[in-house]
């Protein structure tokens, strides 16, 4: 099992994709493959534009903060877990990421709402 | 999954918010507003395509990459087969939707981009081809829609990029960062992008030493921030937007030719999506090798598919009101097919004589004399063209009233009355608004400078014939001594 997962890791880096988690609360509900540089897209977007991508607006994210190999982000306002998936699946896919069930992530973007 | 269905492309569209602002409106999805969703149907008609077993030979191609299926506007033509057959998907496309294929530009951009990529990983070591590569297999294995923006706003034409007024007149890098490039400026005429998953961006034209800040070339997602579309607007988008009944319309689902101006605000590019950043050398070979692709594609078999579609118009007109037997109306019909077959053969030819460039690399391309000719007899002839349609569909072209005035208990009886003829007036008022939608629409200007206005072609000409060994010939034959 490690061995397909060392595998895996090795062909992901050859062809220039990197995977994404995405948790919200302690779970991982989700993961997302892109091209790379997806992640680095999407923390410009939050960080520099103040925004995520595909919702243009300013005052989506309440907090951003960078951690290690991933963001952490609060979005404005109060949202359930389900709410926030589908903002983050609009978000991850406006920026070429596409949802994934394989790979290990390289990345991770933690998301809240506020209370 | 390598390649997707109609249905599965128009829902990964939903979920795309692309920044579009169209007639003083704000678009917040695309398929909503009438306009911009007979772009995104166009699109999701080339996967259409795609899936009809009939049509996998023109539309379905290996990749070079992994071997995998993948339609054919993500593939890099590796022999004279796949640029035959990308032309034919070109005729192919345009029959079927009567506008762009909104993945065509993306397609000759990337066939420019691999050969152009390849070149400089051979002259300067550059990572370029390796991440191009990266890249497409990325495109081809989610089977994006992918178009291509390469003209600039490009300001006073008397200047050079650097001599601007306005910087935005042409992109450009604004920053280099340790993990890509931030860019500013202006697209302009822009086929389709808002609808496209990605669009691949190639410098508007050659460049000079000193104007590296302008050589640039990345692909880029449609709604990253800071990235907005002002949509081209119009009496034929007003129309689509005010009709209430889409199949009144010349082309009910798929409209004119939809374009918008692309606005670059300070955008990031990681460096995985940038092919070309400040080697000024290698954009006008990055240009014209999209330009050769473009114009046996774009400028020659694509207007032939219109063609089709007018000649059927107008020989409909024509039987409708009882000429199609008359000698002139023959003729003119006969003047159309010639002047649409001319423009197919040197397509065709342009595709057979076509070749590997640069040598080693792998891809082909069309060949350039061929290419040129195929759009320039078809900027010309198209308008003759549009012309023959207007003459035979006659005044009631433009003079014709709403088809739904027909059912009107007011005026609908008289109007019955006014345009039966060896046709129902239902039949001759639709095949007169179908020859509206092309002999007073935007096609005639858009046909003219697509893929370059006819005097570029006309210079490659200048450029591309061997005018010495011409004389020398005449020479020869008639027995002059130097």
């Amino acid at each position: 099992m490690k061995k397909k997962t060392e595998k895996k890791k090795v062909n992901e880096e050859k062809t220039g994709l990197e995977v994404i988690s995405v948790k919200i609360g302690s779970r991982i509900p989700a993961t997302y493959k892109g091209l790379g540089g997806t992640f680095a897209c999407f923390t410009d977007s939050c960080l520099r534009k103040q925004t995520l991508p595909g919702f243009h607006e300013k005052g989506v994210i309440a907090e951003v903060e960078l951690k290690d190999t991933g963001i952490v982000l609060c979005l404005s306002g109060k949202h359930s877990a389900i709410k926030l998936r589908e903002v983050m699946d609009i978000a991850l896919l406006n920026t070429g990421a596409y949802p994934e069930k394989r790979g290990k992530a390289k990345y991770f973007i933690e998301v809240k709402s506020e209370k | 999954m390598a390649l997707k269905t109609a249905n599965e492309f128009l829902d990964t569209i939903r979920k795309m918010k692309p920044r579009v602002y169209i007639g003083g409106k704000w678009v917040k999805n695309l398929l909503d507003n009438p306009v911009t969703r007979s772009m995104v149907m166009a699109n999701a008609a080339m996967y259409g395509l795609a899936e009809d077993p009939a049509n996998k030979e023109v539309m379905v191609a290996s990749s070079h990459l992994t071997g995998e299926p993948i339609n054919r506007n993500l593939n890099v033509a590796r022999n004279i087969h796949d640029l035959d057959m990308r032309q034919e998907m070109a005729l192919l496309t345009s029959q079927t939707v009567g506008t762009c294929n909104y993945r065509c530009v993306g397609c000759d951009a990337l066939n420019s981009l691999a050969a152009t990529t390849w070149e400089m990983e051979r002259d300067l070591g550059t990572k370029y081809n390796e991440r191009f590569n990266k890249w497409l297999a990325y495109a081809q294995a989610n089977d994006l829609a992918v178009s291509g923006a390469i003209t600039d706003a490009k300001g006073d034409r008397k200047k050079r990029p650097t001599q601007q007024d306005e910087i935005d007149a042409f992109v450009h890098l604004d920053e280099k960062r340790d993990d890509g490039i931030v860019v500013s400026g202006i697209k302009v005429s822009q086929s389709g992008a808002i609808g496209s998953h990605e669009t691949l961006v190639l410098p508007g034209g050659a460049l000079r030493e000193g104007e590296e800040q302008f050589a640039l070339a990345f692909a880029v997602q449609n709604s990253v921030p800071g990235l907005t579309y002002i949509c081209q607007y119009n009496a034929y988008s007003a129309e689509r937007e005010m009709c209430g009944d889409e199949s009144e319309l010349g082309n009910p689902i798929y409209g004119q030719r939809e374009t918008s101006t692309m606005v670059f605000d300070k955008v990031f590019i990681p460096w995985d999506r940038v092919f070309l950043c400040g080697e000024t050398k290698y954009c006008g070979k990055m240009v014209t090798r999209f330009a050769k692709a473009h114009r046996m594609n774009c400028g020659g078999a694509c207007k032939v598919g219109f063609a089709d579609l007018i000649i059927g118009g107008a020989v409909l007109a024509a039987e409708y009101i009882g000429v199609e037997k008359v000698p002139h109306i023959q003729e003119k019909i006969i003047e159309m097919v010639r002047l649409s077959e001319t423009s197919h053969a040197c397509a065709i030819a342009a595709a057979m004589r076509g070749r590997e460039e640069p040598k080693g690399s792998g891809v082909f391309l069309p060949d350039d004399l061929f290419g040129n000719a195929a759009k320039l007899n078809t900027a010309h002839g198209f308008w003759e063209i549009i012309k023959n349609a207007g003459d035979i569909g006659g005044g009631l072209v433009v003079t014709m009233p709403r088809l739904k005035d027909l059912e009107d208990p007011e005026v609908g009886p008289a109007l019955k009355k006014a345009f039966s003829a060896a046709a129902p007036a239902e039949k001759r008022l639709k095949v007169a608004k179908f020859l509206q939608h092309w002999s007073a629409g935007l096609h005639g200007p858009g046909t003219w400078h697509g893929a370059g206005a006819p005097q570029t072609q006309r210079f490659m000409f200048t450029v591309l014939t061997d005018f010495e060994a011409k004389k020398k010939m005449a020479k020869k034959l008639m027995g002059m001594k130097e």
